[in-house]
C-alpha cells in the first residue's frame, strides 16, 4: 500500500501483538470499537476472544494457548473450592501448583524458547492467580463464579506481558458493572497508551543504544562508565514506566481503571520511599502476600530485618533465577536494613530541609543506579570489572562513547525532559492538567510529539524496538 | 435528548480526531521525507523538468548507456532531442519500469535500449544499484517496483526512505535545508548533458588496445527467463505507445564467450521481432574502436562515446523517419555543451593516429618534439600523421621539433628552438618543452603539447607507446 511517499507492506501472517508495535495499538482500537459496538453484556466475551488472540499471536500455537486456558481453569476451580472449604492444605496445594509452575519455567523454561506462550508474562500471570486464591482464602473476595469473567481477569491482554499486577476485586467489579461509554476515558486511555509507546521508542530505546555502546566497550573507564551506569538506570525506569503506561492506557481505553504503577521513584529520598513508588502493583503484592504474612513491621527489629531480606531475595528471584538477581535482591535488602537502622538512630535526617533532601535524593538515585548493575550482568566478574574500571581516572568524553554532537544534545534534552516531567508528575496529575489546557496548546503538543517521534524514534530498517525488560520476568 | 446529542458528538469525535492525527502523521512524514532525503538534485527531477513530450529519443540501459551516448552530439548530427536514463547495472526489468516512469512526462519516438544486463557479466553488479535508481530517478509505483527487484530483505529496508534515513539527524549539520523554502522549492533544473555521464580518461593512458572477442557458436547460453519477459514487456509497451525500439551494446573488455552467446540470443530475439539492433562489439573493428575504453574495461571515454553516438545518429538518420518539434530553449541547451565536449574528445583521444590528424584542423598552438633515441620505432602511420600537421623537415632518424599555430607551421628545428609570439615564449630543449616558464618533461619518442587558448588548458601527450591496432600491424616500421 502506497500513501504519498510512504509504503506499507502488509505482513504475510498475523503479526505478533508486541506492545511496542503498531499492531498492538490497532488491536486495542479494534477491541475498543468492537466492545463499544455491542451490548455491554457481550463485552466479557469480546474481551476473552481478544485475550486469546493476543496470546496466540506470539507463538501462533493453539496448544500453548490451550495450556494457559487449562491453567486458568484449574485456578478457577481451586478458587471455587477454596471459597467453600477454606482449607489451609488446599490453599498450600493451590498456591504450590503455581509456584512450582513459576519455578519450573524460571529455572528451565526461559533458556529453551522465548516464544512459547506460557513464559510470556508468566510471573505476572502466576502472581495474579496466587493473590486471587489468597484473597479468597482470607475472605477478602468471593470466588468468581463466571468462568468467562475469571478468564478475562487472569488473561487480560494489556497487562499480561509486563504488568501491572491488577487485583481481581476492582477489575471484576468494572467488568460486571460496565460504565457508560465515557469519551474522557477513551481519550485519556488512548493518550496514555500513545505516551507509553513514545516513551519507549523515543526515550528508552535511544538511551538503551548508548548504554549498549558503553557497556560493550571494555576500554571505557571513569566518568564515561559512570555515565553508562546512570543511563542504564534511566533506561530501566523508562522501560518499566513505558510498559505500565501502555498497559494502563490500553486498559482504560477498554473501560478499566488501574492506579499509577510508577510515581517518580527516582525522586525518592531513601530505598523505602523508592520501593513505595517503583512498580507499585508488584511492591504492594510482595508487601501484602509475603511481607505482612511473615509478620510485617509489628515484630522485633531483628525479625523485621530478616523478613525484609527474605522479601527482597524473593523479589530478586522472581525477576530471574540466576545468581545476579539473587544478589540484586539481597543487596537491596541489606541497604534497606542499613537505611532503616540509620534513620531510626538519627531521626533528624528525616527533616524537611530542602538541601538535605536533594542530597539524599541524589545519593539514593546513585545507590539504586549501582544496584541495577547485577540486573544487567549475569556474570559477577563483569560487574567487578566495571567497578575496577570506574575508578580509573578519565574525563567524560561523549565522542569516546560514540556520540556525535547532535546525539549528545539530544541525550541531554531527553534526560532533562524525563527529570522535569517526573518532578511535575510527583506533584500533579499531568494527564488531568493536560486535558484542561486550551485546545490549540494541546494540539500543538500532539504535533510536537508526533514530529519528535518520527525524527527521534528508534525504528526503521531492520530495527525492532527492544523488548520490555519486564517481559522476561 | 441533549445528552444523546452530546454522546453522538463525542462518538464522532473519536474517529474525527484519529483521522486528524493520521493526517498530522502523514503530512509530517511527507515534509520530513523531503527534509531528510532531497538534499541533492535528483536526476529524476532533472528529467521531469524537461518540457512535456519534447524528447524524441530515450536511451535506457546500464552505465554503458550513460557513458556511451552523448545527446548533445546526437543533436548536432540529427537535430533530435534525446535523453539518457541509464543507471548503473540497470536490469532489463528496471529498464521497463524506467520506460513506464519516463512515459509519465515524455512521448519518445525511439527507445534505445542498451543490453549489458542481459549478459552473465551482470553478476558484477551490486544489488543496491536498484535502490539508487529508484531513489534518484523514479516516482510512485515504478519506484516501489524497482526496489522490489532487490532481494526481499534489502527491499524491505529501502522501501520507506524517511524511515531509513530519519536517523540522519545524528550527524547532519545542514540545518538550512530544514527550512521550508528549501524543501518546497521544486527543482526546474535541466541537465545540460541530458543524462550523459562524462568520462575523462584521467591519468590512465590506455597502452593496451582492446580487441573484440569473436563469438564462438559452440557455446550456447540461453537468456534468463526474466530478461526475455522484460524484453517482451518493453517491446509491448513501445508498441502500445508507437515507439520504435532499437537495441544496442557498447564495446567492452572483460567479455567471455558466455556473454557473447547471451548477447547473440538477444539479437536473435530482436530479429524474430523485427527489432533493429546495433552490435558495437562486432562493429568495433570497422569503427576502429580500440582505445576508447576506460581502464575499468567497461566504459567509454568521451571520444569513444562520440564515436558511438555518431554511428547511432547515422543509423537513425538512415533508418528512422521522425517528426521533430523544435524548442528554442532546448536547442540552445543542446548546443551549449558541444564546444567543450568536442574539445575533450580531442584531449582524451589516445590514439595518435586519430589525435595527430585532428590537430591539423584545430585552432590553437601545437608544440611537437621528436627524439628517436628514446624509443626505437615509430610506424608509418605516426610518421604520416606528423607530416600531415605541416612538419616539412621531419625525418624519423633525427631529432626534430616544431611549433604549429592554427594548423600552420610556425617554426621548426632539430633538437631545440626558442620562439616568442603573441603572449607566448616557447623553448624546446632536450627532455623539456617550456611554455611561458612552465616546463613539461618530454618522454618521447614523440611529445605533443596542445594549447587550445590559454596555458591552463594545455594538454601534453607523450606518445611513448606504439599503437598496434590490427590494421597497422601490417605496416612496416620505418626506424629500426
Amino acid at each position: 500500500m502506497i500513501i504519498g511517499s510512504f509504503y506499507y507492506e502488509f505482513p504475510d501472517e498475523f503479526p505478533a501483538l508486541s506492545i511496542t508495535s503498531i499492531y498492538f495499538v490497532l488491536f486495542c482500537i479494534f477491541v475498543f470499537a468492537l466492545s463499544r459496538s455491542f451490548k455491554s453484556k457481550l463485552r466479557p466475551y469480546i474481551l476473552l476472544i481478544a485475550n486469546c488472540v493476543f496470546l496466540w499471536s506470539f507463538a501462533k500455537d493453539f496448544s500453548a494457548l490451550a495450556l494457559v486456558l487449562i491453567c486458568s481453569t484449574i485456578s478457577y476451580i481451586l478458587g471455587l473450592l477454596l471459597d467453600r472449604i477454606k482449607n489451609k492444605y488446599l490453599l498450600f496445594i493451590s498456591i504450590g501448583i503455581y509456584v512450582v509452575l513459576l519455578v519450573y519455567y524460571k529455572f528451565n523454561g526461559f533458556t529453551s524458547n522465548d516464544n512459547i506462550v506460557i513464559p510470556l508474562g508468566l510471573s505476572f500471570y502466576s502472581f495474579k492467580i496466587i493473590s486471587y486464591l489468597l484473597d479468597i482464602y482470607r475472605n477478602k473476595i468471593n470466588a468468581e463464579i463466571n468462568i468467562i469473567y475469571y478468564f478475562d481477569y487472569v488473561m487480560f491482554f494489556p497487562c499480561i506481558t509486563a504488568g501491572p499486577i491488577n487485583r481481581s476485586e476492582e477489575f471484576l467489579y468494572e467488568l460486571k458493572n460496565p460504565s457508560e461509554y465515557e469519551y474522557k476515558d477513551a481519550k485519556a486511555g488512548g493518550f496514555q497508551l500513545s505516551l507509553g509507546i513514545f516513551e519507549k521508542i523515543v526515550f528508552c530505546d535511544y538511551i538503551a543504544q548508548i548504554v549498549v555502546r558503553v557497556f560493550e566497550n571494555t576500554e571505557l573507564s571513569g566518568f564515561n562508565l559512570f555515565l553508562g551506569i546512570v543511563l542504564y538506570a534511566f533506561q530501566v525506569y523508562l522501560d518499566f514506566d513505558a510498559a505500565s503506561n501502555i498497559a494502563i492506557g490500553g486498559a482504560r481505553l477498554l473501560g478499566f481503571h488501574f492506579p499509577k504503577n510508577f510515581n517518580s521513584p527516582y525522586l525518592s529520598r531513601n530505598l523505602k520511599e523508592f520501593w513505595n513508588k517503583w512498580h507499585i502493583s508488584l511492591s504492594t503484592w510482595f508487601k501484602d502476600y509475603i511481607y505482612i504474612p511473615l509478620g510485617g513491621s509489628k515484630i522485633s527489629n531483628i525479625r523485621k530485618y530478616f523478613n525484609l531480606l527474605i522479601v527482597f531475595i524473593i523479589s530478586g528471584l522472581w525477576h530471574g533465577s540466576t545468581l545476579n538477581f539473587f544478589i540484586w535482591g539481597f543487596l537491596h535488602g541489606v541497604f534497606r536494613i542499613i537505611e532503616d537502622v540509620i534513620e531510626n538512630r538519627y531521626p533528624i535526617i528525616n527533616t524537611n530541609n530542602i538541601m538535605l533532601n536533594i542530597i539524599r535524593t541524589i545519593f539514593n538515585f546513585l545507590l539504586v543506579s549501582f544496584l541495577w548493575l547485577p540486573f544487567r550482568f549475569q556474570n559477577m566478574n563483569e560487574i567487578l570489572d566495571i567497578f575496577s574500571r570506574l575508578f580509573i581516572d578519565s574525563a567524560l568524553d561523549f565522542e569516546v562513547i560514540g556520540l556525535t554532537i547532535n546525539e549528545t544534545y539530544w541525550l541531554i534534552i531527553v534526560i532533562v525532559i524525563v527529570i522535569l516531567t517526573d518532578i511535575l508528575r510527583k506533584h500533579w496529575d499531568m494527564l488531568y492538567i493536560f486535558n484542561k489546557v486550551l485546545l490549540p496548546f494541546r494540539w500543538t503538543l500532539y504535533v510536537l510529539l508526533i514530529v519528535t517521534f518520527l525524527i527521534f524514534g528508534i525504528y526503521g530498517g531492520s530495527f525492532e524496538a527492544t523488548d520490555f525488560i519486564y517481559r522476561f520476568f | 435528548m441533549k445528552n444523546k446529542k452530546k454522546k453522538i458528538i463525542e462518538i464522532i469525535q473519536i474517529p474525527a480526531k484519529l483521522l486528524l492525527i493520521l493526517l498530522i502523521i502523514f503530512y509530517s512524514y511527507e515534509y520530513l521525507n523531503k527534509v531528510f532525503i532531497n538534499k541533492d538534485i535528483s536526476r529524476g527531477d532533472e528529467f521531469r523538468a524537461l518540457p512535456k513530450n519534447s524528447i524524441d529519443v530515450l536511451v535506457l540501459g546500464s552505465s554503458d548507456a550513460q557513458f556511451s551516448f552523448v545527446p548533445n552530439f546526437f543533436f548536432e548530427d540529427t537535430g533530435l532531442y534525446s535523453y539518457v536514463r541509464g543507471t548503473p547495472c540497470q536490469p532489463l526489468e528496471v529498464s521497463y519500469e524506467m520506460l513506464k516512469e519516463s512515459l509519465k512526462t515524455q512521448k519518445p519516438k525511439i527507445v534505445l535500449l542498451e543490453v549489458f544486463t542481459a549478459m552473465p557479466l551482470r553478476k558484477i553488479c551490486e544489488d543496491d544499484v536498484c535502490y539508487v535508481t529508484a531513489q534518484y530517478q523514479m516516482t510512485g509505483n515504478e519506484k516501489y517496483n524497482t526496489i522490489n527487484y532487490l532481494p526481499k530483505e534489502k527491499a524491505k529496508e529501502y522501501r520507506n526512505e524517511f524511515i531509513n534515513y530519519h536517523n540522519d539527524w545524528r550527524t547532519r549539520t545542514d540545518y538550512e535545508s530544514i527550512l521550508p523554502k528549501n524543501v518546497f522549492n521544486s527543482n526546474k533544473h535541466i541537465d545540460s548533458n541530458f543524462g550523459y555521464v562524462y568520462q575523462y580518461s584521467g591519468e590512465e593512458i590506455p597502452k593496451n588496445y582492446w580487441l573484440p572477442l569473436e563469438h564462438n557458436n559452440d557455446i550456447d547460453i540461453s537468456l534468463d527467463f526474466l530478461d526475455i519477459l522484460s524484453l517482451n514487456k518493453i517491446y509491448a509497451l513501445c508498441k502500445e505507445n508507437n515507439i520504435e525500439l532499437i537495441l544496442y551494446k557498447t564495446p567492452l573488455d572483460s567479455i567471455t564467450q558466455e556473454d557473447q552467446s547471451s548477447l547473440h540470443k538477444v539479437w536473435e530475439w530482436a530479429s524474430q521481432n523485427s527489432i533493429k539492433y546495433i552490435d558495437f562489439l562486432s562493429l568495433a573493428k570497422e569503427l576502429k574502436f580500440y582505445m576508447q575504453i576506460h581502464s575499468d574495461s567497461f566504459h567509454c571515454y568521451i571520444n569513444g562515446a562520440s564515436m558511438l553516438t555518431k554511428y547511432i545518429a547515422d543509423f537513425i538518420n538512415e533508418n528512422c523517419d521522425i517528426e521533430h518539434k523544435t524548442n528554442d530553449m532546448l536547442d540552445e541547451l543542446y548546443k551549449s555543451n558541444v564546444g567543450w565536449l568536442t574539445k575533450d574528445v580531442l584531449n582524451t583521444e589516445y590514439d595518435p593516429l586519430v589525435y595527430l590528424p585532428r590537430l591539423e584542423n584545430t585552432e590553437g598552438i601545437v608544440c611537437i618534439k621528436y627524439e628517436p633515441y628514446k624509443k626505437q620505432k615509430i610506424t608509418q602511420g605516426l610518421y604520416n600523421s606528423i607530416c600531415a600537421i605541416g612538419c616539412t623537415y621531419f625525418d624519423v632518424n633525427y631529432d626534430y621539433c616544431a611549433i604549429v599555430r592554427n594548423g600552420e607551421l610556425l617554426i621548426e628545428g632539430s633538437d631545440s628552438l626558442n620562439s616568442s609570439f603573441d603572449d607566448y615564449r616557447i623553448i624546446i630543449n632536450k627532455n623539456a618543452i617550456s611554455i611561458n616558464d612552465v616546463e613539461y618533461e618530454t618522454k618521447g619518442p614523440i611529445t605533443v603539447i596542445y594549447l587550445p587558448s590559454n596555458l591552463n588548458e594545455a594538454v601534453i601527450k607523450n606518445i611513448d607507446y606504439i599503437p598496434f591496432p590490427w590494421d597497422y600491424e601490417k605496416e612496416p616500421y620505418i626506424v629500426k
